[in-house]
């Protein structure tokens, strides 16, 4: 091998490019607990429990599966809690005491810089019910507006591009009271074990 | 949110027709929780009083021509309010986001979608089927799962009537009380009185009657962006960054004062999304999205 310092530089560089490829880019999130709950081995109700999180634990976020997010506690144990037992609406010093709670975990930084009380510019043409009111009608806005419609084909192209796959969902039963019901089946009265409503 | 537009009826009718339009028109007013100018109002209450106590025939009496003349004009008047977002690009490209989620219903609603130029956090829809996002809104989009997210909530809020079916609802009774207190002043035709009944009703509407309509919207929205292939979790995402900002924020307050905060709506939808059999969509390179995120800056 007539340079085997290049050679190994470029071993080198495989293997980086090898870990670089094989670990996700998936930010971690600060975020609290909202109520007691278990930290689960898996993503679904029956999984093993690992330990207890208990309310305002402050925990990190990464990937989500369906309603239930990957969280690390500050035991840097690994483990899924429901969407519905999480926020990421902390309080200024929770957000503080992250660092000190999460040291060592490398995504922390940019994790804390993730967290936003308010990207809101306020004031600029604002849409409060007073200038709604006050508002001129638009009737060319509203001719703008509709140039815009998109046809279905190109709508389905667009889809198609995406890979989006149709799918046949009922609807769940109506909240309201209403007599009419849309052009929505009513499966609750077809099915009694349907899982939708009260 | 739902709203309606204020439209005075200009053909000739019977007094009944017309009394019935401009009880339509109140009604409609009573969606926007708004209070209208006097003139909307020359009403003969007594002959109301009895139109009244069936809402819905108001209602069902409107063919989808009318509703689309009446929502039409409040679109415009919203667009006037805030004005359109100048990036045909992206005005095109959330139509068809949107025509996409459309042509999962059976309707005869003709949609259209459109970014208003306002920094302000907040989605409209009409009755006529003009759907609205603001710039401020679809900025926090961090997928076009979201944005089909919105769109279909607010699709919704169009294809239940959401409106009508408020009404009905036993808390409207604010509603009956203000035409009652009106119909005894009958020779009041001072803008205070109409605008005090008027208030007094939009505000039952507006602090007791949103909730329900919202989570269906949130649960029925998720089945219909389902439906098209997207994400039905996506619209909890919304809420939960929705939840992330700082809820004294002056751009917010317009949704916060219609809406259930962002937590009740992910309790409240939660449990019926987790029901909904669908797969997570895993778009990756969507360079439409991206372009969009990009002409919002």
């Amino acid at each position: 091998m007539k340079n085997p310092f290049r050679f190994s530089a470029l071993i080198s560089l495989l293997i980086l490019a090898t870990v670089s490829y094989a670990e996700p880019d998936i930010q971690q999130r600060p975020a609290r607990i909202v109520k007691d709950t278990n930290l689960l081995a898996e993503p679904q109700r029956k999984a093993a429990s690992i330990t207890k999180l208990e309310q305002e634990t402050l925990v990190l976020v990464g990937e989500r599966k369906r309603g239930w997010y990957l969280v690390t506690t500050q035991n840097k144990q690994q483990g899924w809690a429901r969407l519905l037992d999480i926020s990421f609406s902390l309080k200024e010093d929770q957000r503080s005491s992250m660092k000190s709670l999460f040291a060592g975990v490398s995504d922390l930084a940019n994790a804390a810089q993730g967290q936003s009380t308010s990207a809101i510019s306020t004031g600029v043409r604002g849409l409060d019910k007073t200038s709604i009111l006050k508002a001129p009608v638009d009737n060319k806005g509203l001719s703008t507006m509709e140039s815009y419609a998109s046809d279905r084909q190109t709508a389905k192209a667009h889809a198609q591009a995406l890979g989006l796959a149709q799918r046949s969902i009922d609807f769940p039963q109506k909240l309201t009271t209403s007599g009419d019901d849309g052009d929505a089946p009513s499966s609750s009265e077809e099915d009694p074990d349907y899982p939708f409503g009260e | 949110m739902v709203m309606h537009h204020l439209a005075a009826k200009k053909t000739p009718t019977t007094h009944l027709e017309s009394d019935m339009k401009k009880a339509q028109t109140l009604l409609l007013a009573l969606c926007l929780g708004i209070a209208l100018p006097t003139m909307a109002f020359n009403l003969n209450l007594n002959k109301l009083g009895k139109l009244v106590s069936s809402t819905k025939d108001m209602f069902s009496g409107m063919d989808r021509e009318k509703q689309n003349e009446l929502g039409a004009s409040y679109a415009a008047r919203l667009i006037g309010a805030s004005g359109l977002y100048e990036s045909a690009e992206a005005q095109r490209y959330v139509n068809q986001v949107g025509q996409w989620l459309a042509l999962q219903l059976e309707s005869d609603i003709t949609w259209h979608f459109a970014v208003l130029d306002s920094s302000d956090v907040n989605a409209f829809s009409t009755i006529s089927g003009h759907i609205f996002i603001t710039k401020g809104l679809a900025q926090k989009f961090t997928s076009e799962d979201q944005l089909a997210a919105v769109l279909a909530h607010e699709m919704i809020h169009v294809l239940n009537a959401h409106h009508l079916d408020a009404i009905k609802n036993e808390k409207s009774k604010g509603f009956a009380q203000a035409l009652a207190d009106y119909a005894q002043k009958e020779n009041d035709q001072s803008s205070a009185t109409i605008s005090a009944a008027v208030n007094s009703s939009s505000e039952v509407w507006v602090k007791g009657l949103d909730k329900e309509f919202e989570y269906e919207a949130d649960q029925w929205g998720a089945v219909l962006a389902g439906r098209a292939g997207y994400d039905p979790y996506a619209i909890l995402e919304v809420m939960m960054a929705l939840e992330q900002l700082d809820q004294r924020d002056q751009g917010l307050q317009l949704m916060l004062a219609t809406h259930p905060t962002p937590r009740q709506r992910i309790e409240a939808s939660s449990k019926v999304i987790d029901t909904i059999e669908a797969n997570q969509t895993n778009i990756k390179n969507n360079a439409k999205f991206e372009a969009f995120k990009q002409q919002l800056k």
